[in-house]
């Protein structure tokens, strides 16, 4: 429902920015002028410093525009996008804990997935240290400005978990706007060898990989 | 420090009262009067989508509760105690709502909990209902991501032995005009329409007890009071409102420590109901009012209506899930959300017909996709105050939507061996992909008001063919969180797709009392005017088009814009009638083609 129960005061949802937490007042005043006036951000952009835009995400992002200029015109692609020979870095998993990834391009449109998890608080579903590793894919969507990588890993059974003595099939899905830094997408788990079902636990991926071709 | 809001189910305990002194204080008329008590308590599992970890800035075992532990205190501080009040009035009934996923979750983990909802709806004491798996906001998307949850829905309800009403209240308080044959086709019968989306729309002024809508009925969810000479009728609703906030004093599951079961609080409003049923008062559901009344007052055509949700002062209107920001905004990014939801439905539509091209059988995969999507399409993650926890549990659901349907889109591709096809999910075929002339740039037939504080902004327009231009409206990098976009339009009709309908209505413009309205649009489609027509490409764009009585413009904005980052808002433009304005809207976002 997420209606303002309470007025954030000595506990604050956590946000992406210190300024933000100010933020809720300036907010509220706005809170019926969705349109017209200045409206500049209250949060003074701070949520760009999320991004880390180093020299070399920058330099990255322009080649992707280059690279990816179908995504930007009307004309469908038909021809396979370049998969970024590199794509990196860590991401918040479940907000509070970390997946390092790694998707390095293969041949065509494949990649190897690496991804180490930190912090799922989900043991035995997918414990502090768990290392995935597999091939992935880089699948584009050039009508739609986007692009997925995706990987389908594995863990074996943990009897102790809630998967029992099934192994575990772990999806990986991360889709980004085409150029962007910023990834999002989840760590699924489902118990048993298929990639698909009903989920033992979506964990949400949020943050910044930098691309380099 | 907590300071509770302004609590609506308070107002309510306090109108009751006021309801309550009137009555006894009314003299003989009181015992000619059919007197109403209604009810609809709104629970929702998905409360907080993804549950409180991260809610708060410093990690705290206590509150930082998984999306198990939330949903597990909503069904035992704010659920059960709902249902072991009503079992001990026999007499009362009630309108619970609640999403078929909930559902779920308490034959997973609370099956004595389900067992008492079961005899209570079995007995004919409780209508349980229900009208999405998910609360999702389904007024925003594609009628088929309804349409595969509400079928979930039914055969979850099936599963569970409960029995579904034909009532229909929705999350959000959703409701508009398209879910008439929507209803209808799924057996449902009575809409309740929020009472403050009929006033927002209409003004004050008394409400008919009953209204006809298509092939359903419709009640909204007004006190009412009937004389025709004969009858009267009087009609309260002594509760329409969350209905996590009725035994927890107010708290609702954001506020962890303090979303506990209230049992002083619940014996007041027992007392209070007490009262109610003394004073003549059938406290009683919505199906059971209608079938008492409905042989006794004339069927009142509902008033023109447009989709909304049920509280359009609060909340600018549905504006506040597509493109209006909360309390939590550094965080929100409504059209990433929406936006990613809407290209998920598009693969998985070209997935089934790739999979169906193929002969391969991908049933089990996109079923469990659409249940991903389903849940991935919940309002909360893009409204009302969204934290960064539920923005990114509909990401994450939508995202691996996708992947598997792109998993099917390959396996498919595989076994045609035909490299690169064009899936046509519309005709539901696929062929080898031919070569796509690139279209021309043009010179813009009209201006766009263009308003993005320090971004660049580039507009270029191209012709697609056949009366169809497509504009790309690019925002660079700044700090301006609001942008927005206006289409010079005609007056005339209100022009546009409800949720859950499947061609264009007219709306007279002066029918209503508001300044503005924002529209959701599912598929894109507004007119401008009799023969041109503007179509969101929602893979881009999915905010909310604010309309208004005294001008065509059609404005779309997004104050959720991040900061930082780029972005590009697609649209499509047609000139012609609203048949091919709707084939365009239906072949872009709806039913695509897409070559891969």
């Amino acid at each position: 429902m997420s209606r303002p129960a309470i007025a954030p005061s000595a506990r604050t949802a956590t946000t992406s920015t210190a300024a933000a937490v100010s933020a809720p007042p300036r907010i509220q005043e706005r809170a019926h002028t969705a349109i017209g006036g200045s409206a500049r951000t209250a949060i003074g952009g701070s949520a760009r410093t999320a991004i880390g835009r180093t020299a070399r995400t920058v330099l990255a992002a322009i080649a992707c525009v280059v690279l990816a200029c179908a995504a930007c015109t009307p004309t469908e692609t038909v021809s396979p996008v370049p998969v970024p020979s590199t794509t990196s870095g860590t991401l918040d998993l479940e907000i509070r804990g970390s997946a390092e990834i790694t998707l390095t391009a293969l041949p065509g449109s494949d990649t190897q997935t690496t991804v180490v998890v930190t912090g799922a608080a989900a043991p035995h579903l997918l414990d502090d240290g768990t290392k995935l590793e597999g091939a992935g894919r880089f699948e584009p969507f050039p009508e739609a400005g986007t692009e997925l990588f995706a990987a389908k890993l594995s863990l074996p059974a943990d009897l102790a978990g809630p998967c029992g003595a099934k192994p575990r099939a772990v999806a990986l899905s991360l889709v980004h706007r085409t150029a962007a830094p910023r990834f999002a997408g989840a760590l699924t788990v489902y118990c048993g060898a298929d990639h698909f079902g009903i989920p033992a636990r979506v964990f949400r991926l949020s943050g910044t990989l930098t691309v380099t071709q | 420090m907590f300071r509770p809001m302004p609590s609506p189910r308070r107002k309510a305990s306090a109108s009751l009262a006021l309801l309550a002194a009137l009555t006894l204080g009314s003299g003989t008329a009181v015992a000619a009067t059919e007197k109403y008590a209604l009810s609809v308590f709104h629970f929702n599992v998905q409360y907080v989508a993804g549950g409180l970890r991260g809610f708060f800035v410093t990690p705290d075992p206590e509150l930082d509760l998984s999306a198990d532990e939330v949903e597990d205190r909503i069904v035992v501080e704010s659920f059960e105690p709902v249902l072991d009040m009503l079992a001990a009035h026999p007499t009362w009934g009630s309108n619970i709502e609640m999403q078929g996923y909930m559902l779920d979750v308490l034959a997973a983990r609370h099956p004595k909990v389900l067992a008492k909802l079961r005899d209570l709806a079995k007995s004919g004491q409780i209508e349980v209902t229900s009208f999405h798996y998910s609360d999702q906001l389904f007024l925003a998307h594609a009628t088929e991501d309804w349409e595969r949850s509400v079928e979930r829905n039914k055969a979850t309800f099936a599963a569970h032995d409960v029995p579904v009403s034909g009532a229909v209240f929705c999350q959000e308080g959703q409701a508009g005009p398209g879910m008439a044959a929507a209803m209808a086709s799924h057996g449902y019968s009575t809409l309740v329409f929020p009472k403050n989306l009929f006033t927002f729309q209409h003004g004050d002024g008394a409400r008919a007890p009953l209204y006809k809508l298509g092939d359903v009925t419709m009640i909204t969810s007004a006190d009412v009071a009937y004389d025709d000479g004969a009858t009267q009728i009087q009609t309260h609703f002594w509760f329409v409102d969350d209905g996590e906030l009725f035994a927890t004093a107010g708290f609702d599951p954001y506020i962890a420590e303090k979303f506990k079961k209230d049992p002083a609080d619940i014996a007041k409003r027992e007392g209070e109901l007490e009262a109610l049923e003394t004073q003549g008062f059938a406290i009683t559901t919505v199906g059971k009012y209608v079938a008492a009344i409905m042989p006794k007052v004339p069927l009142a055509d509902a008033p023109p209506l447009l989709d909304g949700t049920w509280q359009p002062d609060s909340t600018d209107g549905i504006s506040r899930w597509l493109g209006g920001h909360g309390l939590w905004w550094a965080d929100e990014r409504d059209n990433d959300v929406r936006t990613l939801a809407s290209i998920a439905h598009r693969e998985l539509v070209a997935a089934r017909t790739a999979a169906g091209a193929a002969n391969i059988d991908a049933t089990a995969e996109l079923d469990a996709a659409f249940r991903l999507l389903a849940l991935g399409e919940v309002s909360d993650a893009s409204g009302i105050n969204p934290f960064r926890g539920e923005i990114e549990y509909g990401l994450a659901h939508d995202a691996e939507a996708l992947r598997i349907a792109r998993d099917v889109i390959t396996r498919a591709k595989a076994a045609l061996d035909k490299g690169d096809i064009r899936i046509d999910a519309d005709a539901d075929v696929v062929v080898s992909a031919p070569s796509i002339p690139a279209a021309q740039e043009i010179t813009a037939p009209f201006d766009l008001a263009v308003d993005a504080g320090d971004r660049a902004t580039d507009v270029t327009w191209t012709d697609l063919g056949d009366g169809v231009l497509e504009v790309r409206v690019h925002f660079g990098v700044g700090d301006e969180r609001l942008a927005s976009v206006t289409f010079p339009g005609e007056m005339g009709d209100i022009v546009y797709t409800p949720g859950l309908a499947s061609e264009p209505v007219h709306v007279p413009r002066d029918a209503f009392v508001f300044d503005h309205f924002h529209l959701a649009l599912q598929d894109g489609l507004i007119g401008l005017g009799p023969s041109r027509f503007v179509v969101k490409d929602q893979a881009w764009i999915h905010v909310a088009a604010r309309i208004r009585p005294d001008t065509g413009d059609v404005v779309f904005a997004d104050t959720t814009m991040p900061a930082g980052e780029e972005t590009t808002w697609i649209f499509r433009l047609v000139n012609g009638d609203e048949t091919r304005a709707s084939g365009v809207a239906r072949a872009l976002n709806l039913r695509p083609q897409v070559i891969r």
